[in-house]
């Protein structure tokens, strides 16, 4: 089981032909994600990875049946990409570009919110169900198959988190990469709600960090449903350094809220077992749903 | 990043805003040629720091005479100035901003800004502006207006109307207040800003609105379609030595004693947490870019050494993703072979190239600990870095 993707999801690669997305769509085919075809403006016809390169998504989901789509396009094409893909009617679209102007990705939030499409990212390591299908830039040796969902803001902590669970002998149904970007795709609801109907999870893992409000969000949730499975949250940057104040307008906006300290305090009043060091988040998983 | 108020002013000026007459100045004698070649006979004397809360804290003088603005800037740059938006240690100040004096009758605050909570563009307007703008909200929280905004479609003039109503303002002020919203919302949206705050924005004695002072921030991410900003960088970088963002990675220095040299920005924050979990400082907080270079590293981890006091150097990395162990090696090596590093270097590897980043390290006799887990990592440094 798993969320969103699975052994039979078909996957497009914006961006194809470039360096990283031949380097992590063919990791991904090792892997046994079936991706069925690449888009590259104007290079539609050629094949690359002995896979069909398109010009438009219109037309490889035309002729491929693709329901997701990763992206690998510089931050300038990003924002056109991903409204290609929307438009194309591309289910699950995770971007792993980096740097896309803000503004570009509150329009891209603007234009999903009239359509079932979801977006994971950007800025994000990508999503794997292990042992079916990897999408995005995860170093998926260190996956394991099991019944633990985990959703993480960072990358690299996420692997830290991963390992840490392996080390207990703990698998993983679904991994989602969400990324830290101050607007991004899904969020922790949007992640809880499907672990939530999905018999292949037995607990769900978060690994949130300080600013924004998506574990404030979390935790609201959670509180609202009482949520059926155990869930585990680490917050990274209690230590964090202060950054330098411009004007009224941050802390006015903030209310108190962005704290790690608020964000803690939240998700235990709704019932989270918060991890309070990061080298024991592995074994707080472990006691948790043993 | 952030701009001055000179700077600002000068980019907002063509999105039909009305500013008093200013101009910068770099030295006392600048100063003085640019009052007298403003209009008026009395002039503010603005210190140009990237930090609000000037003008409760000595940042702000006025002047009476063209020889007085001389002399408020002579005083000003150089000095140090402290508010509760500069840390500590304060800000130096190295420019002015010479500005024709008017007569305020009411200050109001304005801003459009990305809400980072709820994820959207708000307008944020109250008839409570200046500088205690945050403490008078304390006080009445319902005097703080709040309005989402689409990025690319004009916001509604009704509903700008009635905000009118609940600044006080009538007539022509009206107008020019519906104006200024306007104004202000395509100047984010067109500017990549991710806030514009107008602070005061002014009614001043001809029945009008003018902004005295702005603070703006402008989207990194977007340089690449600004040409305009490119001066502004480097011209701001060269005096931001405490938050540097050079070459692709960024640094804070910290109080502690351990340098830090982590990959990500969630491992980093994790990193820090566990030292001080273990009574241990951290020297700085780094973060390398996503892709980063065996050059990136090395930059980076000579960024690290040379910070105040360094008694130890904890390398964390998972590698995965787009940056592997070997790469990580491959920096410290570059650093190492350039000049031995004096400190002992605890080093944690896990994930992609492990094997082949400990194998040049060892290739390239840098004098390392190895640590399997965070846990022993903080083992080794707790015998190595206790102050």
């Amino acid at each position: 089981m798993g969320i969103l993707v699975n052994s039979r999801t078909q996957v497009l690669c914006q961006g194809f032909t470039g360096y990283r997305a031949s380097f992590f769509a063919h990791r991904a085919i090792e892997y046994g994600t079936k991706i069925v075809g690449g888009v590259v403006p104007g290079r539609g016809g050629q094949t690359h990875l002995n896979l069909p390169v398109f010009s438009t998504v219109k037309e490889a989901r035309e002729q491929t049946n693709a329901s997701a789509s990763v992206l690998f396009v510089p931050p300038e094409a990003a924002k056109d990409a991903v409204f290609e893909a929307i438009d194309a009617g591309i289910e699950l679209i995770v971007c792993i570009t980096e740097g896309i102007p803000i503004l570009d990705m509150l329009r891209i939030k603007q234009h999903l919110e009239n359509t079932s499409a979801r977006l994971i990212g950007p800025n994000c390591p990508g999503i794997i169900t292990p042992g079916q299908c990897n999408i995005g830039i995860m170093p998926t040796s260190i996956y394991q198959q099991g019944n633990i969902g985990v959703v993480s803001r960072s990358g690299t902590l996420f692997y830290e988190a991963v390992a840490q669970l392996c080390r207990e002998g703990l698998g993983q149904s679904t991994c989602i990469g969400i990324g830290a970007d101050v607007v991004s795709g899904m969020t922790f609801v949007d992640c809880l709600k499907l672990y939530q109907h999905d018999p292949g999870t037995e607990a769900v893992l978060l690994i949130g960090e300080i600013g924004g409000a998506v574990e404030e969000e979390a935790a609201e949730y959670l509180a609202s449903v009482n949520y059926p499975k155990p869930v585990v949250a680490y917050i990274a940057g209690r230590n964090a350094p202060p950054y330098l104040r411009m004007g009224h307008s941050g802390a006015i906006i903030a209310a108190g809220r962005g704290g790690t300290d608020k964000k803690i305090e939240a998700l235990r009043d709704a019932g989270v077992t918060v991890v309070n060091s990061p080298v024991e988040i592995g074994t707080t998983v472990r006691r948790a749903v043993r | 990043m952030f701009v001055h108020e000179y700077q600002a002013k000068k980019l907002l000026k063509r999105f039909g805003f009305f500013f008093p007459d200013g101009e910068v100045a770099h030295s006392a004698g600048e100063a003085r040629a640019q009052a007298e070649r403003l209009p008026g006979d009395d002039w503010v004397v603005k210190a140009q720091i990237l930090a609000g809360d000037r003008g409760r804290f000595g940042g702000i003088r006025k002047a009476g005479s063209a020889s007085d603005v001389e002399k408020e800037t002579r005083n000003l740059l150089g000095s140090t100035l402290v508010t509760p938006q500069t840390g500590t240690d304060g800000i130096e100040v190295n420019s002015v901003y010479i500005e024709q004096a008017v007569n305020i009758e009411r200050e109001l605050y304005l801003a459009v800004l990305l809400d980072r909570y709820q994820r959207e563009l708000v307008l944020l307007a109250s008839q409570r502006g200046g500088t205690g703008i945050e403490t008078a909200l304390e006080d009445s929280p319902d005097t703080l207006h709040r309005l989402g905004l689409s990025v690319d479609e004009a916001p509604d003039e009704a509903v700008l109307l009635e905000l009118t109503d609940k600044m006080g303002l009538s007539g022509e002020l009206a107008k020019d207040y519906v104006d200024t919203c306007c104004n202000l919302h395509r100047a984010v949206s067109e500017l990549d800003a991710l806030s514009i705050e107008l602070n005061p924005l002014a009614v001043i004695e001809e029945n009008r609105l003018a902004t005295l002072d702005v603070k703006m921030e402008i989207d990194d991410n977007a340089l690449f379609r600004h040409d305009e900003y490119s001066e502004i960088r480097e011209r701001n970088r060269l005096h931001d030595r405490k938050f540097r963002a050079q070459s692709g990675f960024n640094y804070v220095q910290l109080d502690g004693n351990i340098g830090l040299l982590v990959g990500g920005a969630g491992l980093a924050l994790a990193t820090m947490d566990l030292l001080k979990l273990h009574q241990l400082e951290p020297a700085n907080f780094l973060d390398l870019p996503p892709i980063a270079t065996r050059q990136d590293v090395a930059n980076a981890c000579q960024a690290v050494l040379q910070g105040a006091s360094v008694d130890a150097l904890f390398v964390n990395a998972v590698g995965g993703g787009l940056t592997h162990c070997d790469t990580i090696a491959e920096g410290l090596i570059t650093v190492h072979t350039r000049e031995k590093i004096r400190c002992p270097i605890v080093v944690r590897f896990a994930g992609t190239k492990r094997e082949h980043g400990l194998t040049l390290l060892k290739n390239y006799r840098v004098p390392i600990e190895y640590a399997d887990t965070m846990d022993e990592a903080i083992e080794i440094l707790r015998r190595k870095g206790r102050r």
